[in-house]
């Protein structure tokens, strides 16, 4: 800083006028506009851009676009075959597997509630039986029970009559 | 240079949200910004107007700011940016011509001499070819050291000593015979 001392004293004496203090608000506004300004530049753009792209879509939808007076006939759209997913194959035969196992089931089912419904009426055939030859019996021991009351009513009278024969006919006191 | 770091940290404070950080940076650093400004134009209004748009400019970049503690080298940078950019624009003429009518000596009011002086010294700082003005403000004004004003400039310290020499070189075969320095063999 030793150089030239003449020459700095003389730039030391150029004094630097007051200026007027940065204004802040003027800042912000000016920057406020700014960033408007860019919002609608943006804003534009993106309509310009929405519109071009509507004019290429447009453009390209134009080869393709028929302009018709009346309803075209309705056309029945047959969808090409495709081939069957292998999964779907595969479900579709354990679909059917299922099913065959669910008919020999229910014939199963079936065939043992024919022989149930036999058992049973066999069972309550023979039942029948057994309680008509009950009853048969019961009869018979009813008949058996009142004659061998019939001969204990005789017996009893018969022993009676005896006694009285036997025993009544004497006198007290008189030998034998 | 500063204990701590206040403008980074207003800086910080700012990109948070806080407005009043942005205000004390203005607040303090108006002064310094504006007398940069106008030792590179000598032109008031447009060191004003150039001021203003320095801190706009900050405003609007205050995001990109990455701190290094470096933010008066930023600062300067975009006012340098400016004033290139306005010298570019027009064609500009110094503030104070060279050839400025004075008044003979002895004839002129107190403090007549000095402003003769003053505006003598103006014109030929803004006389000078942007390159070493820039150079001679950024040295002799803002006390500036070679290096920090290479990141400032994008140039090497060693091309901005030699540049730097010969700006004084030039004022002084200028300054010399227009206000009578004697030569002291400071060369």
């Amino acid at each position: 800083m030793s150089d030239f001392p003449d020459v700095r004293r003389a730039l030391d004496a150029v004094p630097v006028p007051p200026l007027p203090p940065v204004d802040v608000a003027a800042i912000y506004h000016t920057a406020l506009e700014s960033q408007a300004r860019s919002a609608r530049r943006w804003k534009r753009v993106a309509a310009g851009v929405s519109a071009l792209a509507a004019g290429v879509l447009a453009f390209a939808l134009i080869p393709n676009l028929e302009l018709r007076w009346k309803t075209p006939p309705m056309a029945v759209v047959v969808p090409p075959a495709t081939p069957p997913d292998p999964r779907v194959a595969e479900l579709i035969d354990e679909q059917r597997k299922l099913f065959a196992l669910l008919r020999d089931s229910n014939a199963k089912h079936a065939d043992l509630q024919d022989l149930l419904l036999t058992l049973a009426r066999d069972v309550a055939d023979r039942d029948t039986g057994r309680k008509q030859e009950l009853a048969e019996l019961a009869a018979k021991l009813r008949e058996f029970e009142t004659v061998t009351a019939r001969q204990f009513q005789e017996s009893e009278r018969t022993n009676t009559a005896l006694y009285n024969v036997v025993f009544a006919a004497k006198p007290k006191g008189d030998q034998p | 240079m500063r204990d701590a770091d206040p403008d980074g940290d207003r800086m910080r404070r700012w990109a948070a949200g806080d407005r009043a950080a942005f205000e004390e940076i203005v607040r303090a650093w108006e002064g310094p910004v504006g007398r940069f400004v106008y030792r590179l134009t000598f032109d008031v209004h447009a060191a004003a107007d150039l001021t203003q748009e320095v801190f706009l400019r900050l405003f609007r970049a205050g995001a990109k700011y990455r701190d290094g503690g470096q933010f008066k080298t930023w600062l300067y940078q975009i006012a340098l940016n400016l004033c290139r950019d306005a010298a570019r624009s027009k064609a500009r003429k110094p503030a104070v011509p060279l050839t400025a009518e004075m008044d003979p000596p002895g004839t002129c009011e107190p403090g007549y001499e000095h402003r003769e002086t003053a505006e003598v010294v103006a014109a030929a700082v803004a006389a000078l070819p942007a390159f070493l003005r820039e150079v001679v403000v950024l040295r002799h004004y803002e006390d500036m050291s070679f290096e920090a004003m290479g990141r400032l400039l994008g140039v090497p310290a060693t091309t901005l000593k030699s540049r730097f020499g010969v700006a004084m070189k030039e004022l002084e075969a200028v300054l010399i015979p227009r206000l009578g320095i004697e030569q002291a063999g400071t060369l």
